[in-house]
């Protein structure tokens, strides 16, 4: 009896093996091998980058979407931006370019701005880009983009004619333009239709007019991108954002490997051509590796954003104890490893970034007086009370300043508690102002100041900053008519946040790539620049 | 040791020094207890062992190699990396004690309680075989997301993981003495559940928990330390050995010290409690018992299928 | 027979409520939603407030609940917010990797465990067994990160035999599809290996103990025929049970080792969907967990009656 059960029990066995068998004989072209670097190789002598070929990209973080308009993340942005473009975009100055415009005008009042859209450029699908699209794209991000319900408030967008699309603005502002070219979220242009379709979570499809479209998405593992072969360059010089736009690669992969000695480790085997998100204290392992090398790229700035709202940092004085004790090189160097990764500046804009760029209150910066700082804590009344720092080991570099932060607090006799989270119950907890006192994080480069959402009262961010002062200066610049006029308010802008403190400024940093040497061409403005890399050997 | 047979269970006389001897005569047992007083009181004397303080940062002196100043070196803010290791196994040890503590008393209790009683048995080996489906890392991480990162709240999480594993041996072994005679000639006696429970199914009982709970407080230093590496395990910047080997994996191209101290003391602790383990259940069990074990497995299952059919 | 069956798979509702309700509170009441996700770090409370509410998730709780609950009844499990299919879809697609990584990590495990048990319980006593049981204290003792870390030094930066991570389908070729588990499947199956050889060491012990072996070796068989055909027999049941607990461990708990190998699988799944919130497939991955969990251990249970033919006559549906 039992012995039949046996053969029951080994005819299942077989069964699910047939079955597994099966499974491998149907459609086995479908996966190319990830392993693989670049399949087809032209052997063009060097100097003409070759054309073809496959880019494995590792990268840190999965895309939550791939709607450009909804989001701030940059996962989403270094894809989208492959797959869409905009009105206007950012050259490699951070100054605003036409892109899917031909050309603009800005009427007399400063109220209305007519793009005129270039003719013939092509959706993924085929359809050829109109007014329509346009419109219907821009309004969908105006009304889910954080930049355009903050900054382009009561804007309307119009079709004139089939190619001609109009803004018009309450007011005139300084800044439309810049948070039009914004870059996370950012106003793609995608088929009117797609837009109609669109569920809660976002569009279904992903169709725009980028070198490359979307071939697959499989979540958790990889974004496939194809060349587009009808792409429409613009035949300018490249240059940061706009200019033409090459696409060697026939196929990009972005491979998502959120472990980090896992991404380092495929880039040291040859795995894949770039990693992003690199550790810093593995740059001297990537130098020593053969074939492999360091890039680096300007990441932004990186802060300490006060509570303003309740608790003990609500008190100015306190604020300018914890600034006044900080010794910004060691904090600096505690996250990002050494001097090659940081850069100490005071000024809220990078210093590319003429238009922008003030050391205005930078007398305030970096002082390391821990003396000044206890009177300042005597002064504030301070009476005792645990400061927490809220945080998350997701960003090993956020921790790191987190914990230097406590010592800071500790050395000016403040008491404090990390409070250690996964990322998104960070963001959770930090909406409720009585959870946290200080959080350490990082910010992508901006276009403006305005497009930081730590400095007006009506941004609604964590550590809700309220200064009248702030709020009329940055009303007055966007009011000017032209930036050299600004340019006093600007250093005033500056001085009064160093004083008021919204948060501290620690320092511009950079980030870390690894590519590998086959790879050329890679640029980088506010993320990856991908469209003009080729692979040659 | 088969020839140990016949001893320890009723000679009051020199039974302290037959014990002894039976312990140096049990290497696993010896090498278990040598090792685990070794970390155990290097833990213990972490105040004395070192000079530095294990949470005060000096970035200028960041990974730096193992020297005479920093034996083990620093780490990526300049923190003395043996200090920290030597409070790790505190807190490693502080884990692994109370959650085998906390859940070897409940499982004992659920364990006897579905051994003696069949519809306890239904209500909590359904819990039980519930609790082992769920993902335990997933289990520790949403408790410690709720309640907040605190090492109560991690102690918490692994408890309620290890508990249907203490229950489930506590009950096969108890359903073994369950099946005697002699208990079901107490019964017919009118002996009270208690009686029963706890002078005759208890004793029985206590080897197994004992090997199993050994086990346990190995594996919840190991699953602690998965839980750092997840980033939901003892709040950093405390020490526990989990958060130095997160620490270390960030940098383990660069600085191999930082991975490689707290791992050879996360395995040395591990083995030592095996090899506890595993020598107590040759002291506690002489003989093994072995001659009836599968007959009891036998009626075990048999039991089970008993009651369902 | 049947009816013991019936009855189990029946028993299997009152835990499946249980796990239902435990994880939808645990994952509710738990801080962090989808939609600061999605809308990324600086987005402002009002639209993260005005996708909450499309996404429903501003409903109170208990509606959510049985909005979710009444969908699973009926064999609906809901949508992924994050991906565009449902929550079935999401599970059965990362299903294959998973398992193809337990059948590999177990065959490995198995075919370890069994030689060195084996070996060590004939020559119990001796070196080997001292070896064997050396070799299984490691396993168990050493985290499988830190193994999973050494073995991508060694075997995909160093030497460069095989890809640091990542996975490919069966449909890509079964050697392509190996050459990624191997690592992992290693990782998993060396602290396996460790638990079953321990297991398989010790029962064999104990039936080579037994009187019915005595008899066997006294009526003079040989001692091979001894250990493996009748002795061997006699341990298995024990052996299955960690063999099929070890399994169930493979697929319910390998989310570290497919994170650091980057494995797309149910582990993977669900870690990344606690890291996004996405709360249908975290509450539907855990529910298909607990009825796979619960069926294995069913089926170990059936196998124990078809393996021990003294508990079939004793037990079977004679009674």
């Amino acid at each position: 009896m039992h012995r039949s059960r046996w053969k029951l029990f080994s005819l299942a066995l077989g069964l699910l093996l047939l079955l597994a068998a099966c499974e491998t004989g149907s459609n086995r072209q479908q996966q190319p091998n990830p392993n693989s670097e670049s399949s087809q190789q032209s052997d063009q002598p060097s100097g003409e980058p070759a054309g073809g070929g496959t880019l494995n990209v590792a990268y840190p973080a999965n895309p939550a979407t791939l709607d450009p308009h909804l989001t701030t993340n940059q996962a989403t942005r270094d894809v989208a931006r492959n797959i869409y473009e905009q009105l206007v975009t950012l050259n490699k100055n951070y100054e605003v370019v036409p892109q899917l415009a031909e050309s603009y005008e800005i009427s007399e009042d400063g109220k209305v701005y007519t793009f005129h859209l270039r003719k013939g450029v092509h959706f993924h699908n085929g359809k050829e880009m109109k007014a329509e699209d346009v419109v219907a794209s821009m309004e969908k991000w105006l009304s889910t983009s954080t930049q355009g319900q903050a900054n382009l408030q009561g804007a309307k967008f119009l079709q004139a004619d089939e190619y001609t699309v109009q803004l018009t603005l309450q007011k005139p502002s300084l800044v439309a333009l810049y948070v039009l070219a914004d870059t996370a979220p950012f106003p793609g242009i995608m088929p009117k239709e797609v837009i109609e379709s669109a569920g809660p979570e976002g569009i279904k499809e992903y169709i725009g007019t980028g070198p490359y479209k979307l071939e697959e998405w499989k979540t958790d593992q990889y974004v496939h991108l194809k060349k587009f072969a009808d792409y429409s360059a613009v035949d300018e010089e490249p240059s940061g954002l706009s200019g033409k736009k090459y696409a060697y690669l026939d196929d990009i992969y972005f491979r998502y490997v959120t472990d980090e000695s896992t991404r380092v480790a495929g880039i040291l085997s040859g795995e894949y051509d770039v990693a992003f998100g690199v550790p810093f204290d593995n740059s001297d392992q990537i130098d020593a590796t053969e074939g492999v090398s360091n890039y680096f790229s300007p990441g932004g700035i990186v802060a300490y954003v006060f509570n303003k709202k309740a608790g003990p940092f609500a008190n100015q004085k306190l604020r300018q104890a914890f600034n006044t004790a900080l010794n910004n090189e060691e904090a600096l160097t505690a996250a990002y490893s050494d001097s090659r990764f940081f850069e100490l500046d005071s000024s809220l804009a990078l210093p590319s970034q003429k238009d922008w760029y003030s050391t205005a209150g930078s007398d305030k910066y970096n002082l390391h007086d821990i003396e000044a700082a206890k009177k300042l804590v005597a002064e504030s009344g301070y009476a005792g009370e645990e400061v927490v720092i809220l945080t998350t080991r997701d960003y090993p570099e956020q921790y790191n300043l987190a914990v230097v932060a406590q010592e800071v607090l500790k050395s000016i006799g403040v008491k404090s508690r990390l409070d250690v989270y996964d990322w998104p119950t960070v963001q959770e907890r930090r909406k409720d102002e009585n959870n946290f006192d200080l959080f350490a994080v990082s910010f992508a480069t901006r276009a403006t100041i305005h497009q930081y959402p730590f400095l007006d009262s009506k941004a609604d961010y964590p550590g809700w900053t309220n200064s009248p002062e702030i709020d009329r200066l940055l009303d007055q610049i966007q009011a000017s008519s032209s930036i050299e006029e600004a340019k006093p308010l600007i250093d005033e802008l500056n001085r009064v946040t160093w004083d008021y403190l919204p948060i501290v400024k620690i320092g511009n940093i950079q980030n870390l790539v690894a590519i590998r040497d086959h790879v050329k061409g890679l640029d980088d403005l506010i993320g990856p620049i991908l469209w003009n890399v080729s692979i040659s050997r | 040791m088969a020839s140990l047979e016949p001893i320890a269970v009723s000679a009051p006389p020199g039974r302290g020094r037959i014990a002894w001897r039976r312990y140096f005569s049990n290497p696993l047992l010896v090498t278990g207890t040598a090792i685990m007083s070794v970390v155990a009181l290097l833990a213990l004397l972490a105040p004395w062992t070192t000079s530095y303080d294990p949470y005060s940062i000096e970035t200028l002196n960041r990974l730096q190699p193992p020297s005479g100043e920093h034996l083990f070196g620093t780490d990526q803010l300049g923190r003395d990396v043996f200090t920290r290791v030597v409070y790790g196994i505190r807190v490693s040890l502080l884990v692994g004690a109370s959650v085998t503590a906390i859940a070897g008393a409940i499982g004992l209790l659920v364990g006897l309680a579905s051994a003696y009683s069949p519809v306890c048995d239904h209500i909590f080996m359904r819990i039980c075989d519930g609790l082992y489906a769920f993902p335990s890392i997933l289990l520790a991480i949403s408790i410690v997301a709720i309640m907040g990162p605190q090492t109560g709240n991690v102690i918490l999480a692994l408890t309620i993981v290890y508990i249907p594993s203490i229950a489930r041996i506590v009950r096969s072994a108890a359903l073994v003495v369950q099946e005697k005679t002699f208990i079901e000639g107490l019964r017919a006696q009118g002996a009270g559940v208690f009686r029963i429970m706890g002078l005759h199914m208890l004793p029985n009982v206590l080897s197994p928990l004992i090997v199993q709970a050994s086990f346990v407080f190995a594996v919840s230093i190991l699953t602690e330390a998965s839980l750092s590496f997840l980033g939901a395990g003892i709040p950093a910047p405390e020490p526990s050995l989990g958060n130095l080997l997160l620490d270390g994996k960030n940098v383990i191209f660069k600085a191999w010290w930082m991975t490689v101290f707290p791992g050879v003391f996360i395995i040395l602790m591990i083995l030592g409690l095996n090899l506890l383990g595993d020598g107590l259940r040759d002291f506690l069990d002489p003989g093994a018992g072995s001659n009836n074990r599968f007959a009891k497995r036998k009626k075990a299952v048999r039991r089970r299928r008993r009651r369902s059919d | 027979m049947t009816k013991y069956i019936v009855q189990r798979v029946l028993s299997l509702v009152p835990v499946l409520i249980v796990v239902a309700v435990v994880v939808f509170l645990l994952i509710h009441l738990s801080p962090g939603d989808p939609a600061s996700v999605i809308l990324g770090d600086e987005a402002s409370e009002e639209s993260v407030a005005e996708l909450r509410s499309r996404l429903g998730l501003d409903l109170p709780l208990y509606r959510q609940f049985f909005v979710w609950f009444g969908g699973v009844v009926t064999g609906d499990l809901g949508d992924s917010i994050f991906m565009d299919m449902s929550v079935t879809e999401a599970f059965f697609s990362r299903l294959q990797p998973t398992l193809s990584l337990a059948v590999l990590a177990q065959t490995i495990a198995v075919g370890i465990a069994l030689l060195l048990g084996i070996a060590a319980a004939r020559r119990r006593g001796t070196l080997t067994d001292q070896a064997v049981m050396g070799f299984s204290l490691l396993g168990i003792s050493v985290p499988s990160f830190l193994l999973g870390l050494f073995l991508i030094l060694l075997f995909a930066v160093k030497l460069k035999w095989l890809p640091v991570a990542g996975y490919a389908p069966i449909s890509s070729g079964l050697w392509n599809h190996l050459r990624y588990l191997i690592l992992p499947a290693m990782v998993l199956g060396f602290m396996q290996a460790a638990l079953i050889a321990r297991m398989t060491r010790s029962s064999l012990i104990e039936a080579l103990g037994e009187p019915y072996i005595k008899t066997a070796r006294a009526k003079g068989l040989k001692p091979g025929v001894v250990t493996y055909k009748h002795a061997l027999r006699n341990a298995f049941i024990p052996i299955l049970t960690v063999i099929g607990e070890t399994f169930g461990t493979l697929i319910t708990g390998a989310s570290v080792v497919e994170s650091v190998f980057n494995v797309p699988g149910i582990g993977q799944l669900i870690i990344s969907s606690i890291q996004r919130r996405d709360f249908a497939v975290i509450q539907g991955s855990i529910l298909l967990i607990t009825v796979t969990y619960v069926l294995l251990n069913l089926a170990i249970d059936l196998v124990y009656g078809l393996l021990d033919p003294r508990v079939k006559l004793n037990g079977g549906r004679g009674r």
